[in-house]
Parts: structure tokens; C-alpha cells; sequence
């Protein structure tokens, strides 16, 4: 089956930035979209914020892509149901993180059965970021539990109510909360040496 | 939302956004998501149903389907029917063996012209023992003798093929006659064996007539 490109008419504007396709901005766009219209359309809009967000909770842009990339593909394959680029952005995000709590389990699995000098590897690639506010930051992050390095990115990073970081992460505001002042409190000895 | 974190909000927003920024997902985003849905309906979608080999595979295993269900089901309709002939078949299998004392009572099956015989057959019936089936049903008779059985079997045998009492385990039938048999005997005492002995020594006929 070909593969066909949006009309340009109905072409996004490529201006539109990041936090607003994170604020949900995708409602205004055309609805009467096919899937691989669909697919073209949100990729130009929401590809690269969302590989940001996929590599914050996985601490890796190659696995952050192709976590982007197969959440696409399932949208596509979901789109007769979905038919609302709303639905569509909101399937993407919970996709990502979904996925990429999948991919950290896996990690996780892989991690324990593996010899012990692979984590020195990536602290040390991670040892390469200059700033030390953001590396100190991001150590920290990769520190917490899943399900609140989540809340916190979600929170601090795509700056997402609290309906919409428990409608992502497919749990109850009070969770929300719970996981955000928990990450939160884990991070203070951290924050409070850089500030 | 609240907060005590506010104070450490900015710190992090900062920080993560800074990390962010540095991240740069490759160019071909795009055509690699279009490689992978042409791929996943190559394998699970129309195109893949549509291939080649799959529609002549299809075709055989229908073909292969329908010659099994030929070969097996006439047989297995058979046994079905067999099976619901067999829940019905014990009023089915009875009427012919009860047919036999049924046309025996018409016509009295015993060879024996006289009375003599009549009572010479109670004393006959007396020896189920050695008639299979008729184990059970000796109750009645208390005057047994083993030794009788040799030679009045044949009559026995052809009593109860008139009395219809040669079904195994059937006692309802020969009860009448051992009734017969206490009766008709007690005016002779003698062994029964000895008068089946002598009356069938002296008349011939008696000996033919069983076999005829």
C-alpha cells in the first residue's frame, strides 16, 4: 500500500514549537486524515519533543527513538479507532510511556545478568556532559524509581497538569501526587547542593 | 499543584530542559516509522494474505480440511445412530427369545404323550445345575439329586426352551414349575432319575422326539 503524504494544504505549519504540541494543540489541526496522513502530520509536530521525553525516562536517544518510532507505528495500526488527532496525540504519549517503562524493565533484566563493568560505561559517558548542574541533575534522576523519574519529567520537562501526567502514565492523581512529592523529596539533597 | 517543591521546581525544570535541548533525534525519523508499517502490514496485512504461497497453502489445507471431514463423517453418523439404536435394543433383542415360549405354550413342546411324562418332567426340572442359567433358581426344589442330570438334560433344556426359562439369571418363570414339580412328585416318591431312566428305555419314541 503506498504511503501517501498529507496535502500540503492541510500541511502543519512547522513553527508550531514543542510545548505546545505538549500542551495538546493537536485539535486544531484538520481532522478528515487517513493514517499515514495522520503519522506525517503529528510526526512533523510532536517527533522530536517526544524522543526528548522517551530519552529522559530511558537515559538514551537511540532507544528513545525507537521507542517514538514503534509508539507511531501502533498509532498508525490504532487510527481507525482513533480517528481524533487529540485521542492520537494522548494514545502517543501514553505509547511513550508505556514503552519506555517497558524498555527500563528490560534494561533492568539485562542489567542484573550482565558483567559489572557495563553501568561504569555510562556513567562515564554520562561523566562527559560538561555542565555539572545538569549532570548532576540527571544522575540524580536516573536514581529514582520509575514511576517517579515519570511524574517528574512529565511535570518539570513537557510541564503537564496532573490530569494529564496520570491519563500518561495510566494511574489516579493521588499516584501522581504521591510519586511527584516522593521524586521530589528524593532529589532535595541534590537540589539543595546545587542551589 | 503544590508546593514545597517550587523552591527546587525551577532547579529542576532548568536542568531538564537543558538536557533536552542537547538531544537531537536523527533526520530519518519518518522513513523509518513508513519502513516499519510497510513491514508489519507486509507480514500481518492484506499484502501478506495476498502473497503468493499464501493463497495456494490456503486453498490445500481447505481442500484437506473437507476431504477429512468426507472420510470421517459418514462413519461417525453411524456410530451415532448405532449408539441411539442401542438405548432402545433391550425391547428390541428380548422379543425373540421370548417369541420361543410364547409359541411353545401354544403348542405344548412336550414330547411325552402321557401324564407319566408330565410327571416325570417336574423331577427333570428339578436339575438346573447343570442347565446354565438356571443356577440361581433351585430354591424350589428341595429334593435335588446330582446324579439326575445326565440323562433327563435334554428334556430340561427342552422345557425350558417352552417355558422361555433359559435366559440366565431369569427366576420369574420357573417358579410355576417347581410348583408343578412338588406337586406332580409327591405322589411318587421314587428318584425321579430312575423313572426318567425306565420310561425313556421303554418308549422309544421319547428318545426321537427330542431330537425331532
Amino acid at each position: 500500500m503506498p504511503f501517501r503524504k498529507p496535502d500540503d494544504e492541510g500541511a502543519r505549519p512547522t513553527d508550531v514549537t514543542e510545548t505546545l504540541v505538549a500542551r495538546g494543540t493537536a485539535g486544531a489541526v484538520a481532522i478528515a486524515w487517513d493514517a499515514d496522513q495522520a503519522v506525517t502530520a503529528l510526526y512533523s509536530a510532536n517527533y522530536r519533543s517526544l524522543v526528548r521525553l522517551a530519552a529522559l525516562l530511558v537515559r538514551d536517544v537511540a532507544t528513545a527513538e525507537e521507542v517514538v518510532q514503534d509508539s507511531f507505528v501502533a498509532m498508525h495500526g490504532a487510527w481507525r479507532r482513533l480517528r481524533d488527532p487529540d485521542k492520537a496525540l494522548s494514545y502517543l504519549r501514553q505509547s511513550v510511556v508505556n514503552r519506555s517503562r517497558s524498555v527500563l524493565r528490560h534494561r533492568a533484566v539485562v542489567e542484573k545478568y550482565a558483567p559489572k563493568g557495563l553501568p561504569d560505561a555510562q556513567s562515564a559517558e554520562h561523566g562527559a556532559i560538561v555542565e555539572l548542574e545538569r549532570t548532576a541533575v540527571v544522575q540524580a534522576l536516573g536514581g529514582l524509581p520509575t514511576r517517579q523519574r515519570e511524574a517528574l519529567v512529565l511535570r518539570y520537562y513537557a510541564d503537564f497538569s496532573e490530569a494529564e501526567i496520570a491519563n500518561a502514565m495510566g494511574i489516579s492523581r493521588g499516584a501522581v501526587k504521591s510519586h511527584t512529592a516522593r521524586g521530589m523529596a528524593a532529589l532535595r539533597s541534590v537540589l539543595e547542593q546545587l542551589s | 499543584m503544590t508546593d514545597p517543591f517550587d523552591e527546587y521546581g525551577d532547579l529542576l525544570r532548568r536542568a531538564l530542559h537543558t538536557e533536552a535541548d542537547g538531544i537531537m533525534p536523527a533526520p530519518d525519523g519518518l522513513d523509518r516509522i513508513r519502513s516499519k508499517i510497510e513491514e508489519r502490514q507486509r507480514r500481518f496485512g492484506w499484502n501478506w494474505f495476498t502473497a503468493s504461497w499464501v493463497r495456494p497453502a490456503t486453498a490445500a489445507g481447505i481442500a484437506l480440511g473437507l476431504t477429512f471431514l468426507a472420510v470421517s463423517a459418514p462413519p461417525a453418523i453411524q456410530q451415532i445412530t448405532s449408539a441411539g439404536d442401542q438405548t432402545t435394543a433391550p425391547s428390541r433383542s428380548t422379543p425373540p427369545v421370548s417369541e420361543v415360549p410364547s409359541s411353545g405354550g401354544s403348542q405344548p413342546a412336550l414330547p411325552y404323550p402321557g401324564s407319566q411324562a408330565s410327571s416325570q418332567r417336574p423331577s427333570a426340572s428339578q436339575v438346573p445345575p447343570s442347565v446354565s442359567g438356571t443356577a440361581l433358581c433351585r430354591t424350589p426344589t428341595p429334593g435335588t439329586s446330582s446324579g439326575v442330570t445326565a440323562p433327563t438334560s435334554a428334556a430340561t433344556t427342552d422345557k425350558k426352551a417352552a417355558t422361555g426359562t433359559d435366559r440366565p439369571g431369569h427366576c420369574s418363570t420357573p417358579t410355576p414349575t417347581a410348583s408343578k414339580t412338588t406337586t406332580s412328585s409327591s405322589p411318587s416318591p421314587s428318584p425321579s432319575a430312575s423313572a426318567t431312566a425306565s420310561s425313556s428305555s421303554e418308549n422309544p419314541a421319547v428318545q426321537a422326539q427330542p431330537s425331532s
